[in-house]
Parts: structure tokens; C-alpha cells; sequence
């Protein structure tokens, strides 16, 4: 199922979260879910839940640079190559995982021999493009999990008002 | 007598160039081990050359210094709307 979030975030100055409201969408823009987390609360407005918690900073890596620190832990190749795809030149990393053996997974067809996350920043701008994750199976066909391409990213100085609306509902 | 004249000569000359021989062997020994470590050191340090340009670490700490450096840049540049 395809969807798109919007997800606001209110930094502090260490850029760790202080609030966040995300709205999820199917792609006819009919809200499916909603969440915030403020003053060390996170709530889900849609399934009615909320608990207590604190929040990390937001990493702008998809967690990548910790993946990679750690390869050697998790016996994960790390690879890079440029990519240009219809004009645009990316830079893609990738950490791959082979599976001690051919394996079957649910859904699959055909052994699954590796899994592979990729994440992709636009040459020129350093823009975060998209991360995904994919199987290899035997025969060398990959099957797409799971992929988050990143439409907007902007900085304003405040966020709309149903934006603000969700944060500071009591 | 003769004979035994000649057989003592043989067998002296045995005794002289036996150790001989098995000196110059064991030259020839020691020169081809010589021959086999040094190329086994080159060999060692072409594959260690060859290691330290793929270093796992290096190879993760590069990649880790340019996906910081592509977020520095977007994060310097390319943030739209900011006020």
C-alpha cells in the first residue's frame, strides 16, 4: 500500500525533538492515521493510545552511519556507487546482509539468498532521496520491502494551524 | 696390493668430496628456502598492500565522512523557506 506522511518536527537547539506531529495519507490525501509527541508524551489520535516516552534526535542517515560503523558486527557488506537516474546523479550506499543459505520467506517464490538497504542523497545538493530495502533472491531478481522516497523537506518558522491544533490538544 | 692402494685413494677421496657435495647441497638448499621466503614476503606484502587499500574500517570511516559531509551540504544549502 502506498502512503504518504507529513511529518513536522520542532527541534531544540540540539537538535533533538521536542514536538512532532505526523499525519499519514493514502494517496487520494484522506488522513489514515494521525500522531504527535509533545512534552514527553506520544499519542496516536486514530487508534486512541498514548504513552510516555522521550525522543531522540532526528538523523537526517535513516540510522545509515550507525549501520555502517557496525557492518563488522553484523557481517553487513557496505558498498557506494553513482547513479544517475533520468538526469539526476546520486550517490547510493548500500548494506548488504547474505543469508548463511538459501532461504525461503513467506510471500516468495524463489529462496531469498540477501538483503540489501540502500540509502541515496542527490549529488549536487546532498539531498536525501530515498532509502529502501530490497531481497535478492537466488536467481539474482530483487524484490522491493519497503521504499521512502522524500518529497519535501523544508524549514519554516511555524507549522499550520491544524498543525498546531494536534500539538496542543489537550 | 695395488688394488688396495687404489680402493684407500677412492675411499679417501669419498670421505673428502662426500661432505663436499653435501655442503654444496646444502647451499643450494638454504639459497632456494632464501628464494622461497623472499618470495613469500613479496608475495605477503603485495597482498597486504592490495588489503590495506580495500581496509574494511577505512572503507566504512570514508563512507561514513561523506554521507555526513552530503547532509552538511543540504543542510547549509538547500533547506527551502527557512525564517
Amino acid at each position: 500500500m502506498d502512503y504518504v506522511i507529513d511529518t513536522w518536527y520542532h527541534l531544540g537547539n540540539d537538535g533533538k525533538l521536542v514536538a512532532l506531529a505526523a499525519l499519514m495519507k493514502d494517496t487520494d490525501e484522506n488522513i489514515v492515521q494521525i500522531s504527535t509527541f509533545s512534552n514527553g508524551l506520544w499519542r496516536n489520535f486514530t487508534l486512541g493510545e498514548e504513552w510516555a516516552g522521550g525522543a531522540d534526535s532526528v538523523n537526517l542517515d535513516y540510522g545509515f552511519i550507525k549501520d555502517i560503523t557496525n557492518s563488522d558486527l553484523y557481517g553487513s557488506v557496505v558498498s557506494r556507487e553513482d547513479k544517475e537516474i533520468n538526469g539526476n546523479r546520486m550517490i547510493v550506499f548500500s548494506l548488504t546482509d547474505v543469508f548463511k543459505q538459501p532461504t525461503v520467506i513467506a510471500g516468495y517464490d524463489t529462496p531469498i539468498i540477501e538483503g540489501v538497504r540502500r540509502i541515496a542523497f542527490e549529488e549536487q545538493t546532498g539531498a536525501i532521496l530515498f532509502v529502501e530495502r530490497i531481497l535478492r533472491d537466488e536467481n539474482g531478481k530483487e524484490r522491493l520491502v519497503e521504499r521512502i522516497e522524500f518529497l519535501l523537506i523544508e524549514k519554516l518558522p511555524s507549522p499550520p494551524p491544524d498543525i498546531l491544533g494536534y500539538l496542543l490538544e489537550p | 696390493m695395488h688394488k688396495m692402494k687404489t680402493l684407500l685413494w677412492i675411499l679417501g677421496l669419498s670421505l673428502i668430496l662426500l661432505p663436499l657435495m653435501a655442503f654444496q647441497e646444502k647451499q643450494a638448499t638454504l639459497a632456494a628456502q632464501v628464494d622461497t621466503v623472499l618470495s613469500n614476503l613479496i608475495r605477503q606484502n603485495v597482498a597486504n598492500q592490495a588489503n590495506s587499500e580495500e581496509d574494511p574500517i577505512a572503507q566504512q570511516e570514508t563512507f561514513v565522512d561523506e554521507i555526513q559531509s552530503l547532509i552538511a551540504k543540504w543542510q547549509g544549502s538547500s533547506l527551502v523557506g527557512e525564517g
